[in-house]
């Protein structure tokens, strides 16, 4: 799942990062259909930086690649200490990410708003989302399916637009 | 007073120890069923970081240990009898029934075997969906994956020795690669060669081939293609005696080097060689 950043353009990515890590705190509104069923795109995510413990297995994460910053679940902790490997996989996505290094981790997506609602992130997930996530791994048009659900809630319920809209301007921009 | 169950723990420990340990590598599992408690523990140590207890396996072997028969030096022999497949070597016979996904193993408690079976199974599952085995060493960095294949001696082992501390060691010995939608896929083993270190459990899209040569400078050349195919036919490890499957095996190593790059990587043995890897 990539994150839609203002620009991105990499000082802008760098900003945003550098937010977080000063004000361990930072929204983005996310785009892309890896993370289904968990985040559709135009939710808006709440990441924080990691705390004493450190990211654990199934935390939804954010980490940088390159120019773009990715939000994907953390499926795989290898090594230990400098050498620590993390291994992260898209819910939707059958592969995962080639690994990262512990630098590149910037913090846990801890809560998400979508239509006017803030929603925890339960873990460990219910049996519902746990089906949920097997369909969509499985077969393209459940995912596809999923998405028109959702395009269809997001137009018989206004509101959600603006909330969206207010909370893609990250943190970053009103530095 | 809420009913009381008491739980025998032996049944508890009975009924774990009989199912099997399987190790996926690839995303492609295999269980493998074992009485001898003892041989358990040596298959669960060497695949640690490879097992998935909740993958489907794509076949399950059992185990039988035999006292007679140690790793020697003949040659190993794979055909297939109907929907049997039978691999032999000295140190071990096995049987694996395609249709019905099981099979069994007799070999010696040497862990060598069971390597060379896992090999050998993974190879022929391999080909059928137009992936391989390469004898090269892998490492991801910058989130693709590198290969550097060659003879032994030519240094597989000694460049990833060298890696720096962003690079992901899959193998220093044996080569994963798998076919997706856009490309070819590497993913770590645990085999391990000289560096006796089982490879990263991860995996990342192909982005290089480096046929490696050991020479006065760092250097990268590119290959012609019919060149590139050829030597990498040498390197991959395919074992059965299969018109069907060794078409389909050299298909894939076709468009294998057509998919990816493949260059000669000629290289001092010091780690400003990985400037060379990005």
């Amino acid at each position: 799942m990539k994150i839609a950043t203002p620009s991105r353009d990499a000082l802008k990515l760098e900003l945003a990062a550098e937010v977080l890590r000063e004000f361990a705190e930072v929204q983005f509104v996310a785009r892309g259909s890896s993370m289904l069923p968990t985040i559709y795109p135009g939710d808006c995510l709440m990441v924080r930086a990691f705390g004493d413990g450190g990211p654990r297995c199934g935390d939804i994460v954010l980490y940088r690649r390159g120019d773009e910053f990715r939000v994907h679940r953390l499926v795989r902790i290898l090594g230990e200490g400098s050498a620590t490997i993390y291994v992260l996989r898209g819910d939707a996505l059958t592969e995962e990410d080639a690994p990262v290094r512990g630098g590149e981790l910037l913090g846990r997506v801890t809560s998400l708003a979508r239509r006017e609602k803030f929603l925890k992130l339960r873990r460990p997930i219910g049996v519902g989302q746990c089906v949920l996530r097997l369909m969509v791994r499985q077969s393209k048009i459940a995912g596809a399916l999923l998405l028109g659900w959702h395009a269809m809630q997001e137009r018989y319920f206004p509101g959600a637009e603006s909330l969206a809209a207010g909370a893609g301007k990250t943190r970053a921009e009103y530095l | 007073m809420p009913p009381s169950v008491l739980i025998d723990e032996g049944i508890v420990e009975r009924a774990l120890e009989s199912a099997g340990v399987t190790v996926e590598i690839g995303g492609v599992a295999i269980e493998l069923r074992t009485s001898d408690s003892d041989f358990r523990k040596v298959i669960e140590e060497r695949y640690a970081g490879f097992l998935n207890p909740c993958a489907a396996p794509a076949c399950r072997f059992e185990i039988h240990l035999t006292a007679d028969r140690e790793p020697g030096e003949e040659d190993v022999s794979v055909f297939r009898r109907g929907s049997t497949w039978c691999l032999q070597r000295g140190d071990f016979r096995a049987e694996w029934d395609l249709e019905r996904r099981e099979g069994w193993i007799r070999q010696c408690a040497n862990p060598y075997s069971i390597d060379s079976v896992l090999r050998i199974t993974h190879s022929l599952l391999l080909a059928m969906e137009g992936g391989f085995q390469m004898h090269a060493s892998s490492a991801i960095r910058k989130g693709r994956a590198f290969l550097f294949a060659g003879v032994s001696g030519v240094g597989k082992t000694t460049i990833v020795r060298l890696a720096p501390r962003d690079a992901v060691v899959l193998t220093d010995e044996i080569s994963y690669v798998r076919r997706i939608a856009d490309g070819y896929r590497a993913y770590g083993t645990p085999f391990a060669g000289e560096l006796a270190r089982p490879g990263a459990n991860a995996s990342a899209v192909v982005q290089r081939v480096c046929l490696l040569k050991q020479g006065r400078e760092n250097r990268l050349r590119p290959v012609k293609r019919a060149d590139a195919i050829r030597a990498l036919m040498r390197h991959v490890l395919f074992f059965a005696q299969d018109n069907e499957l060794v078409d389909r095996v050299l298909d894939a190593v076709v468009h294998f080097a057509s998919s990816v790059e493949v260059m000669e990587m000629e290289f001092t043995p010091d780690c400003r060689a990985w400037e060379m890897v990005r």
